[in-house]
């Protein structure tokens, strides 16, 4: 069964964004393949002839919708924080009612429900890894249910799909079902350790738009700001940090963003600070860890809530692995350019994707430097 | 393929991706919808009444000058319209495909080849953003001085191929002031450099053919720009006139004592409250703003200040302090952002014309008059702005709006076309010219003949010369269709 059309409640802000190029500087695959219909505005403009009636969803209009990362950052750099994100993900939702969403969608969809597994056993507490199921990688769960121990907070790992993917590829049902059965299967614990932003961010607030909020007695904290009282058991990183934060920390602090972009002629300033690129604890606590660890950190403007995407996140490395590890690579292109020898984040996702780019700066997963 | 038969479409289609790569050619609705659409309202009005604006018959996006050479000779070969395309930013309808043909995307032509520190030089490809590349130079410690509204979107090689002004340029130039030398190619697939430097007795400036021609001479591909350091300080102040004419007088006075602001921007009284109050909230309700901009080191700043802020005082302006005239210019962009610009479904259009002072207050209050008096049953109001100030004369920035345009957008079209005719009449009328940093495109194409008079001629005899089939962004600057 279909939900009645989302987009159509878009329709002011479409015809409001589909003419502005200003929102150029942002894009991310649009950088990367150079196509003028990846970028921002001409997603609008298709999306609003959508919405106004003009066009219909055709497969071609469901494969240019996932050619993208949501172009969050893309509200994130407007001064007004338009809508982008938001219209993106119901017009992927209306996508999929309409039958057009890609098959490889379809197969990572069904993929992240294949990533479930019922919660361990547990004294109370669990440590949802919600984006290290995605990865299917137990060295990174190793890692992470060491770092919680060493935290304070021994706790088994839980392979949970946590409801982002489908929410964020357009399967609004099956997110729901999947939210529901996580709400169902938290309920014995009191405290929920989140391996990574996205879970964090999906268990505190996509379950709830989802109608499926943890009990009000469930905790949930996330593995990074745990280990910001932790000494770390590594040496730092080599050389100066960037640190990359994934979609889901700019997601995280939505809602104290400070969106101003570096303009020309001011992006070096003396003065500049790079809490201007975006404020709040999801974006701190990273690099709190990393000045513990004596790490020395670059940044440049495309940091914090406007840090472009490195193919870790929404599931872009499985539905375009190419785009993915083309975003990684670029990402990790621009962490070099800025005279940074590794790059530090608390995703395990972005992680992943870095890694995957052949003459990438060393990377580092915070959790690595306490387990 | 609007021009080729099915079978020949192909074989030109498999040729090109030869050449940049299939994923760099793109035949899609979807991605010839893309690309012809920019900022002029023409296209956009047919896109808003659920029509398509003429679409190119093929996207392609070369990596490399030579491979843009090839693609040249090929489009040549088979009689195709090359249309050059960088952030697709232009307002006055450059890169829309009105004969079909392959449009040519250049951003992937966005390396830095050198910045030549011992000259305070860049050398660039065309195709790089301006964002990135004043982002880029900035990380040490250069600028290039040149800030458009459209610095988000647009490339190095829009910046030259429409002649453009930037925030700063009463300080530091235009577009083409800055420029050193460029390498084009030519309608033929020949490539072309310009002499290394600009000023010289070598005979004619060839360079200065190029830069404005908007691609109907040839493509730029690279460029070498004179840089600036960042100043040591950039300080603004706002002061409100009592009337638009001592804003003028003022403007005038500070340009002719040769001073040199790095910004005047000066409103009219609707621009003061429609615009400066509705975008930055300040408590202005008549008047004319203004604000006034320095830069450099921080002694030469403060006795140019002085003097220039006694001229403002002399006129009776009120000083609004440094804290508004900061706040516009952080805020510079966002009168470019929606919902603070202005969009359908109004028709309006920036009209931007150039004059003398001498010339350019009658000319502003003429086309305001004519305008209002002329389509006031539309319910058409004018207000402006002046920018860009030279030693000589300064550029108006005005503006039409039409709240309620007709429904039908062939009547709402002849409307549109039908002020534009107006205003340019008016502004030919008393001595302006037509776009000061716009450009032609296809908006003014039908009165660049008339803008150059017999000069005209040397136009179409170089275009001639150049591109005898007028292959290359036909139907701009006045020059018709390809020929049969």
């Amino acid at each position: 069964m279909s939900d009645p059309p989302r987009l159509a409640a878009h329709t002011a802000s479409l015809a409001a964004l589909r003419f502005c190029p200003m929102h150029m500087p942002a894009a991310e695959v649009g950088a990367l393949t150079g196509r003028a219909s990846h970028l921002t505005h001409h997603r609008m403009i298709r999306l609003w002839r959508i919405a106004a009636g003009h066009a219909g969803w055709t497969a071609e209009e469901g494969r240019l919708l996932h050619e993208s990362t949501l172009d969050t950052i893309s509200a994130a750099f407007d001064p007004y924080t338009p809508p982008i994100g938001r219209i993106m993900l119901d017009a992927r939702a209306d996508a999929w009612d309409a039958g057009v969403a890609p098959d490889a969608v379809r197969a990572a969809v069904a993929a992240s429900d294949a990533d479930h597994a019922p919660p361990p056993a547990h004294q109370g507490t669990l440590l949802v890894c919600g984006e290290v199921a995605q990865l299917r990688e137990p060295t990174m769960a190793a890692i992470a249910v060491r770092a919680a121990a060493h935290a304070g907070v021994p706790s088994p790992a839980w392979h949970a799909a946590t409801a982002a993917v489908p929410f964020a590829l357009g399967a609004r049902q099956i997110a729901s079902q999947q939210a529901e059965r996580l709400r169902i299967q938290a309920a014995g614990a009191r405290r929920l350790i989140a391996d990574g932003p996205e879970t964090f961010w999906a268990l505190t607030r996509l379950l709830p738009q989802l109608d499926c909020a943890l009990g009000p007695d469930v905790e949930v904290v996330s593995l990074t700001s745990l280990l910001r009282a932790a000494t770390p058991t590594a040496a730092p990183p080599a050389g100066p940090v960037f640190v990359h934060d994934a979609r889901a920390a700019y997601l995280l602090s939505e809602t104290e963003p400070e969106p101003a972009a570096s303009m020309p002629g001011f992006e070096r300033q003396p003065g500049a600070a790079e809490t201007t690129c975006g404020r709040g604890a999801v974006f701190d606590v990273p690099r709190h860890i990393l000045a513990k660890l004596g790490a020395a950190q670059v940044w440049g403007a495309w940091t914090r809530g406007l840090a472009k995407s490195a193919g870790g996140d929404d599931a872009l490395w499985r539905t375009h692995p190419a785009l993915a590890d083309g975003l990684a690579r670029l990402r990790a292109t621009y962490a070099r350019a800025l005279g940074a020898a590794s790059i530090a984040t608390d995703s395990p996702l972005s992680a992943a994707a870095l890694r995957r780019v052949a003459d990438a700066p060393a990377v580092l997963w915070l959790p690595e430097a306490f387990a | 393929m609007s021009r080729r038969d099915a079978l020949a479409g192909r074989m030109l289609v498999n040729e090109l991706a030869g050449i940049v790569g299939r994923q760099h050619l793109h035949e899609s609705e979807a991605d010839r919808l893309a690309y012809a659409v920019d900022v002029y309202w023409a296209p956009r009005l047919w896109v808003d009444r659920g029509r398509l604006p003429p679409l190119p018959d093929l996207v392609v996006a070369p990596g490399t000058r030579d491979e843009l050479v090839e693609v040249v000779k090929l489009a040549r070969l088979h009689r195709m319209p090359i249309i050059p395309y960088g952030g697709g930013s232009n307002s006055q309808g450059c890169i829309v495909p009105v004969h079909g043909g392959i449009t040519v995307d250049l951003k992937r032509l966005d390396r830095i080849l050198a910045i030549d520190e011992r000259s305070g030089v860049l050398h660039a490809e065309a195709g790089i953003n301006g964002f990135h590349l004043e982002s880029a130079l900035n990380r040490q410690g250069w600028t290039l001085p040149h800030y458009p509204a459209s610095a988000h979107a647009a490339t190095l090689g829009g910046y030259l191929a429409c002649r453009g002004s930037g925030t700063v340029s009463t300080k530091y130039g235009k577009a083409e002031d800055l420029v050193l030398s460029i390498e084009v190619v030519l309608p033929d697939g020949t490539v072309m450099r310009t002499l290394a430097v600009p000023n010289h007795a070598a005979g004619p400036g060839i360079l200065q053919l190029f830069v404005g021609a908007e691609g109907s001479f040839g493509i730029i591909t690279e460029a070498t720009m004179r840089l600036e350091r960042l100043p040591e300080v950039r300080r603004f102040r706002s002061f409100l006139f009592p009337t638009l004419a001592a804003g003028m007088q003022a403007g005038r006075r500070i340009m002719l004592d040769r001073l040199q602001p790095l910004v005047i921007r000066l409103y009219d009284e609707r621009s003061t409250i429609r615009t400066v109050k509705h975008v930055l909230g300040s408590d202005v309700s008549s008047g004319a703003y203004m604000v006034l901009g320095f830069d450099g080191f921080a002694d030469i700043v403060a006795a140019q200040e002085q003097r220039a802020h006694a001229i403002c005082a002399e006129l009776g302006a009120e000083d609004l302090g440094e804290e508004a005239g900061q706040h516009w210019w952080d805020n510079r962009y966002n009168f470019y952002f929606p919902p603070k610009a202005p969009d359908f479904p109004w028709m309006f259009g920036t009209l931007d014309t150039v004059a003398t002072f001498d010339r350019i207050e009658a000319l502003v209050a003429a086309k305001k008059q004519a305008l209002e008096q002329t389509f006031a049953p539309h319910g058409l109001y004018y207000y402006a702005h002046f920018s860009h100030w030279f030693p000589w004369g300064a550029m108006v920035y005005d503006r039409f709006v039409i709240e309620q345009p007709p429904a039908d957008p062939d009547e709402a079209l002849l409307l549109h076309d039908q002020v534009w005719d107006m205003a340019t009449q008016v502004s030919l009328a008393h001595g302006g010219v037509i776009n000061e940093h716009h450009g032609v495109g296809l908006k003014l194409a039908r009165h660049v003949r008339r803008q150059f008079g017999e000069g005209f001629r040397v136009l179409e005899a170089i275009k001639n010369g150049l591109d005898p089939d007028h292959l290359f962004n036909p139907g701009k600057m006045g020059f018709g269709p390809p020929r049969q």
